[in-house]
């Protein structure tokens, strides 16, 4: 992990980022949630990335950056007050 | 083993090499996502299917949405605004249209303006604004919302208004019970002004509009709303409080997740386990800010 610390300061700065719009678009569900999407697209690149790097990007790590995103995504979907 | 439920532990496919605890694998991260996706579609299909069985409990009163406006301005040096009984028929006949016509904004799709509600009250204006809001649980809430606001914040903190208008409204927006708030304000315009007044078209803004004469509106009638759609106590009773329970359930998922998840790290570095998998540092990291960012989450809504 000391290797490599520098590859998590773009994901910090992704999710401050991310944070810092979430909470700018209080009471404006819908724009919070195209945050999400953004955070959840970056970590994920981020995630392929990082592997890419390190060459150990594989089928099954691509699936549980896929796997976790869709989850944060689903969890936001659930309480954010969107109306379809 | 049940530990194996809980901790990462070694693979028997391949000698030598771990993987993680059950509850953090593939499947298990599929079906937790699939349940979700059940909630999000039982969420919007009773909605629609069983429209007033779900909804949002608030209790939202006019004198508290008066006093806390008043309060507000108060500390900021600017004079508290009196109820005009007009300003409350125009405010109750805006939530109504919304109700009726199923929208939420502040010009209708038909094109209706919020203006249209001033005039049709017979409140003629010098200045006028609205702010609306939905599906909040309390009054201190509303405002705090609008506050936090810069364009509402402009219109609530504005020196142009002497007089004010609210409506607390309970209804069925969209097969959710929800309570809308609309606050109306206004300055009279003097009767001299009036006939002094060339005839010009209003000029107006989304929020906050200055007028100099009348507008003509063509516009179709509309009822104003029964004494009992008009809610002075702000109680709003759906069957099921369809924000808190989602935002329960998801909390105690994500907070079940981050655990693991820690754990799992934790015992991967103390273990120096060698295994091909996403970095748990990540995954850690973003199941963090979603459930900082749920416990953060507001039902209420502003326009």
């Amino acid at each position: 992990m000391r290797h490599y610390i520098y590859h998590y300061l773009p994901l910090l700065f992704i999710l401050l980022i991310g944070g810092y719009f979430f909470v700018h678009f209080s009471y404006f569900p819908s724009y919070q949630f195209l945050v999400v999407l953004g955070i959840v697209t970056a970590y994920f690149i981020w995630g392929v990335v990082h592997h890419a790097v390190l060459k150990r990007l594989s089928i099954g790590v691509l699936a549980e950056y896929l796997l976790i995103g869709g989850l944060v995504v689903m969890m936001f979907a659930s309480v954010l007050n969107i109306r379809l | 083993m049940k530990s194996h439920y809980f901790l990462p532990h070694l693979n028997p496919a391949k000698p030598g090499h771990y993987r993680r605890s059950f509850l953090l694998n593939f499947k298990a991260l599929f079906t937790y996502s699939v349940f979700l996706l059940t909630l999000f579609l039982t969420i919007t299909l009773t909605r629609h299917q069983l429209p007033g069985v779900l909804g949002f409990a608030s209790n939202i009163t006019f004198n508290d949405l008066l006093s806390e406006t008043n309060k507000e301005r108060v500390v900021n040096n600017l004079n508290a605004l009196t109820v005009n009984e007009k300003l409350n028929q125009a405010a109750a006949a805006k939530a109504a249209y919304m109700f009726k016509y199923n929208f939420w904004a502040h010009v209708a799709p038909d094109g209706t303006e919020p203006w249209y509600f001033f005039t049709r009250a017979g409140y003629d204006y010098r200045f006028a604004g609205e702010n609306l809001a939905r599906d909040f649980g309390n009054s201190t809430d509303v405002v705090q919302a609008w506050m936090d606001s810069p364009s509402h914040r402009e219109n609530l903190l504005s020196p142009n208004y002497t007089e004010i208008g609210f409506a607390v409204v309970n209804g069925n927006l969209d097969g959710l019970e929800t309570t809308l708030v609309v606050q109306l304000f206004g300055k009279p315009l003097q009767s001299n002004q009036l006939a002094a007044t060339p005839p010009e078209a209003a000029k107006t803004e989304q929020v906050v509009t200055e007028n100099v004469k009348t507008p003509q509106l063509s516009i179709v009638p509309l009822e104003l709303p029964s004494a009992s759609q008009v809610l002075p106590s702000g109680e709003v009773l759906p069957a099921i409080n369809v924000f808190n329970a989602s935002k329960s359930i998801t909390l105690a998922l994500g907070a079940f997740l981050t655990l693991l998840f820690a754990l799992d790290g934790y015992l991967a570095w103390r273990w120096r386990i060698l295994r091909l998998s996403g970095n748990t540092v990540a995954h850690l990291a973003i199941l963090i800010l979603a459930v900082v960012g749920i416990w953060y989450t507001n039902v209420g809504v502003i326009v």
